[in-house]
C-alpha cells in the first residue's frame, strides 16, 4: 500500500467513522400512512376454504406491509441523507377522521409525505382538505380516474395505477389476441359502472367490438335468472372473450369456464391486470417478493407493491436531491430527470400533468403473469408506458403547471 | 536428478499435447435455463463439449493459474469447479444463497461473491473452500463484484440501492458507498487501476468512478435514433487491454456500444441480438463474444469491423461468456 492510498483509506475510514456516531443522532424522517379500519376492498377470504368468517383466518392484506418493506429499502439512502426514515402509520374509523388524523400525525413528527390507502372519494376528501398544507400526499390504492382527471391536485400523487390503466392493459391483451369480441359483465355497484366506462373507453381507443354490456347481480333468485345464470348471460352473443366488472369478485370468480361459448375471461377474474404478481420473475421482481413473503409471511399484492415503491419514490429523491425539503422532493419528482427503479422493467417516472406513476400493468391468473402491458406493438409517441390511462392532451387535470405539454 | 528429467519430460509432453487443443482458443458460456455451460471451439464456432451443472449457472471465472474455470450455479447455492483439462467439475465452494457474480482476486488466494437476496458479499478462501467473512449491508439486491488490479479492493454494485460499496476483502470491511445512476449492475477498471466503469441498467448510462476519489466523474449516456430510452438497459462492460476501448451490452436495445475511453464517446452501436448482456474480448481484443439472454445466442462481433459475422445457439438463456485463448 502506497502512503497515498493509505492516507485515502485512513480518510475513509474516518469518514466511516465520523456517520456511524452520527447514526445516534441522525433526525427523523417520518413518512405519514393512513387507512381505514373499514374497507370493503379488504374484506376477504382467509386461508381456511369453510370457516371463511373466522377471526383466525383472516389475513391482512393491507398494503402498510409494503410500507414498512419500503423504509426498511432505503435505510441506505438515509445514511447518506442524514436522517432515519421511520413509518408512523394510523388506522381511523372513517373517512371524515383521515384529515384530523394526518394533522395530528404531522404536529407530532413534522411529517410531509403522507401515504393513503382508501378508497376514491375519501382520497379526494383528504386532498381536497389538505390544499393549503404544504404535504405531499401518494394514493397507494384508489384507481379513481378522477382523482387524476377533474379531481386532481397538484399535492396528489398516484403510485395505484388507475382504473383506465388497468382496462387499457386489458383491452391491449385482447386485441394483441386477436379476440375482438367482447362480452361485458357489469356487477351493480358504482364502481363495476367506472369500471365498464373505462373499459369502453379502452375498447373504442384499441377496436374492439363491445357485443353487448349485461348486468349481474350476485343472487340465487330464480326471478333474476337472467341476471344471476351464466348460461344465461352469456347465451346468444357473438364474443371471443368476457370482460367482468366487479370490485367484490365474488360473483366474478365463477365466470371462467361456465362460458356458454369458450371463451377468454378478462377484468376481475380470469386473466386480470394488476400493478404487481408475485408470480413475475424479471427485472429483479423475485428478489422484491421474496423480501416481501419473508417480512410478512404472504404473497405480495398490487397494492403492497403501490405503497413499496412509494417509499422508494421518496427515498429516490432524497438521495438525488441531497434534500428533504418538501419543494425540492415534489419539484423533483415531478421533473423530467425522476427515474425509479419498480423492478418491472422500464424505468417509472410521474406523469407532470396529472402526478400518475408511468408504470406496466401486469396481466396474471391466480398464478402466472401471462403478459405485461404495454404489449409489443403499442407505442406513444414520447413514452410506450403512456398507452395506459389518459395522456397529456386527454387529461381533464388543469391543477399541474406543467411545463411540457406536447399540442 | 533422474526423478527430475522424468518430471519434465511429462510437463514437456503435456505441455506439447495441450498445447493443440488450446491453440483454437475454447468459448465458454454458461446457460441459465438449461443448466449447462458449453464450450465452443473459437475458430469454428462449433460446441465441443456440454457441461452439466447445479441449477441455474451464471457468471464464470478462470482461475488466476489457468487451470480451472469457477461456475456460479445460483441455485444450488454454490460455486462448482470445472478442470479445464478434463472438463469434469472437480468439487464446489458453498457460497451462502444464490451466488450471481463473483469475482477472483488476482493471486487466486480469495474469491468475493455477491448474494442477491441477502445484500451481503462472501469473502471465500479458494484453497480451503471456507467462508472467511460476510459482510453484511453491502446495498440491496447486490450485483456485480470487480477487484481492484491490484487486489486490493473489491467494487459491488447493489441494484436496489443505486449504490457501489467499495470493499476491503482481506480486512472484511465496507469502505464507502458512491451513489451511482439507476440500477448499476456490472463494471469494469481501466487496466491501470485508476477508473471503474459500471453499468447502470435503468439510467441508460455509464458511471464512471475515480479509484483514489470514489467520486463520479463522468457519466456516458447512450442514445441512438430509432432506440427509446426504455430499451436501452446496459448491464456487461468490457475494456480491450491497453485499456482504450470499452464495449457495453445495451440489453433489450439489442445493441452493443463502442465507446473511446479517453474521450468518453460513443463511436457506434453494433448490432447484437435479443436482450444482449454477457460479454468477453478474446486476448488479442479482435473479436467479441456476446451472450443474447432472450434469443439463446452468442454474436460473435469482428472489432476491426465493427459488425457481428456470426451467431451460433447455446442453450436457453445464455447469462455469461468467458474466453481462454
Amino acid at each position: 500500500m502506497t502512503v497515498a492510498t493509505r492516507q485515502a483509506a485512513g480518510l475513509l475510514a474516518a469518514l466511516l467513522l465520523c456517520s456511524a456516531a452520527a447514526a445516534e443522532e441522525r433526525p427523523e424522517f417520518t413518512f405519514g400512512y393512513l387507512d381505514l379500519s373499514d374497507d370493503i376492498r379488504y374484506t376477504r377470504w382467509g386461508v381456511h376454504p369453510v370457516d371463511i368468517r373466522s377471526e383466525t383466518n383472516r389475513v391482512d392484506f393491507r398494503p402498510r406491509a409494503g410500507a414498512e418493506m419500503g423504509v426498511a429499502d432505503i435505510r441506505a439512502f438515509g445514511r447518506r441523507a442524514g436522517v432515519q426514515f421511520t413509518l408512523r402509520a394510523e388506522r381511523v374509523a372513517d373517512a371524515d377522521g383521515l384529515p384530523a388524523a394526518l394533522e395530528a400525525i404531522r404536529a407530532e413528527t413534522g411529517a410531509f409525505v403522507f401515504l393513503i390507502d382508501a378508497p376514491g372519494a375519501a382520497v379526494r376528501d383528504v386532498a381536497a382538505a389538505t390544499l393549503d398544507q404544504d404535504v405531499i400526499l401518494i394514493n397507494v390504492s384508489a384507481v379513481d380516474d378522477r382523482l387524476r382527471g377533474e379531481a386532481c391536485a397538484a399535492h396528489l400523487l398516484h403510485t395505484s395505477p388507475s382504473r383506465q390503466m388497468l382496462a387499457d392493459a386489458a383491452a391491449q391483451y385482447l386485441v394483441a389476441r386477436d379476440w375482438n369480441e367482447v362480452l361485458v359483465l357489469q356487477g351493480p355497484l358504482e364502481e363495476d359502472a367506472r369500471t365498464v366506462e373505462a373499459f369502453r373507453h379502452a375498447a373504442s381507443t384499441y377496436g374492439l367490438k363491445i357485443d353487448e354490456e349485461r348486468a349481474f347481480v350476485l343472487s340465487n333468485d330464480p326471478r333474476m335468472r337472467d341476471r344471476n345464470d351464466l348460461d344465461l348471460l352469456t347465451g346468444r352473443a357473438d364474443y371471443e372473450a368476457v370482460f367482468v366488472a366487479d370490485i367484490d369478485r365474488e360473483f366474478a370468480r365463477s365466470v371462467p369456464y361456465s362460458t356458454q361459448d369458450p371463451a377468454a375471461v378478462v377484468g376481475a377474474a380470469g386473466l386480470r391486470p394488476t400493478p404487481w404478481h408475485w408470480s413475475y420473475l424479471r427485472h429483479g421482481a423475485p428478489q422484491v417478493h421474496g423480501r416481501f413473503e419473508r417480512q410478512t409471511g404472504r404473497r405480495m399484492e398490487g397494492t403492497d407493491w403501490a405503497a413499496w415503491v412509494a417509499i422508494r419514490a421518496i427515498g429516490e429523491a432524497i438521495v438525488r436531491t441531497a434534500s428533504t425539503a418538501k419543494r425540492d422532493l415534489h419539484a423533483y419528482l415531478l421533473g423530467p430527470d425522476f427515474r425509479l427503479d419498480g423492478s418491472k422493467g422500464p424505468a417509472l417516472s410521474f406523469r407532470p400533468w396529472n402526478g400518475q406513476l408511468r408504470q406496466p400493468v401486469m396481466l396474471a391468473t391466480e398464478d402466472w403473469v401471462t403478459a405485461v402491458a404495454p404489449l409489443a406493438g403499442f407505442i406513444h409517441q414520447t413514452n410506450d408506458l403512456d398507452t395506459l390511462g389518459r395522456d397529456a392532451r386527454t387529461s381533464d387535470c388543469r391543477e399541474f403547471a406543467t411545463p411540457e405539454q406536447p399540442s | 536428478m533422474h526423478r527430475w528429467s522424468l518430471t519434465g519430460l511429462t510437463a514437456l509432453i503435456l505441455a506439447l499435447g495441450l498445447a493443440l487443443p488450446a491453440q483454437g482458443g475454447e468459448i465458454y458460456v454458461s446457460n441459465e435455463g438449461n443448466d449447462t455451460v458449453v464450450v465452443l471451439d473459437s475458430e469454428t464456432l462449433d460446441i465441443e463439449h456440454v457441461i452439466e451443472t447445479g441449477g441455474r449457472p451464471r457468471d464464470l471465472r478462470f482461475s488466476p493459474d489457468g487451470s480451472k474455470l469457477f461456475i456460479a450455479a445460483s441455485e444450488a447455492d454454490r460455486i462448482e469447479v470445472l478442470d479445464l483439462e478434463t472438463k469434469t467439475i472437480i468439487g464446489h465452494i458453498e457460497t451462502g444463497d444464490d451466488p450471481e457474480i463473483f469475482d477472483i482476486d488476482p493471486t487466486g488466494e480469495i474469491l468475493v461473491v455477491s448474494n442477491e437476496d441477502d445484500a451481503e458479499a462472501t469473502v471465500i478462501d479458494i484453497a480451503s473452500g471456507t467462508i472467511r467473512t460476510v459482510i453484511e449491508d453491502v446495498g440491496i439486491e447486490p450485483e456485480g463484484v470487480t477487484f481492484t488490479p491490484d487486489g486490493k479492493r473489491v467494487f459491488v454494485t447493489a441494484e436496489a440501492t443505486n449504490t457501489v460499496a467499495v470493499i476491503d476483502p482481506w480486512e472484511g470491511v465496507i469502505l464507502a458507498d458512491v451513489l451511482v445512476g439507476n440500477r448499476p449492475r456490472r463494471g469494469a477498471f481501466t487496466p491501470d487501476g485508476r477508473e471503474y466503469w459500471v453499468t447502470n441498467e435503468l439510467g441508460g448510462s455509464v458511471s464512471i468512478i475515480d479509484a483514489e476519489t470514489l467520486q463520479v466523474t463522468d457519466t456516458i449516456r447512450f442514445e441512438k435514433k430509432g432506440l427509446r430510452e426504455a430499451d436501452i438497459t446496459p448491464v456487461d462492460l468490457v475494456m480491450t487491454k491497453d485499456g482504450t476501448t470499452a464495449f457495453v451490452t445495451l440489453g433489450r436495445a439489442w445493441h452493443v456500444a463502442r465507446v473511446d475511453v479517453a474521450s468518453r464517446t460513443v463511436e457506434t452501436y453494433i448490432l447484437a441480438g435479443s436482450r444482449v448482456w454477457g460479454a468477453a474480448l478474446t486476448s488479442d481484443d479482435s473479436r467479441l463474444v456476446v451472450t443474447n439472454g432472450a434469443s439463446d445466442d452468442i454474436s460473435v462481433i469482428d472489432t476491426e469491423a465493427n459488425r457481428a459475422t456470426r451467431s451460433v445457439a447455446v442453450g436457453r438463456t445464455p447469462h455469461t461468456v468467458r474466453i481462454r485463448d
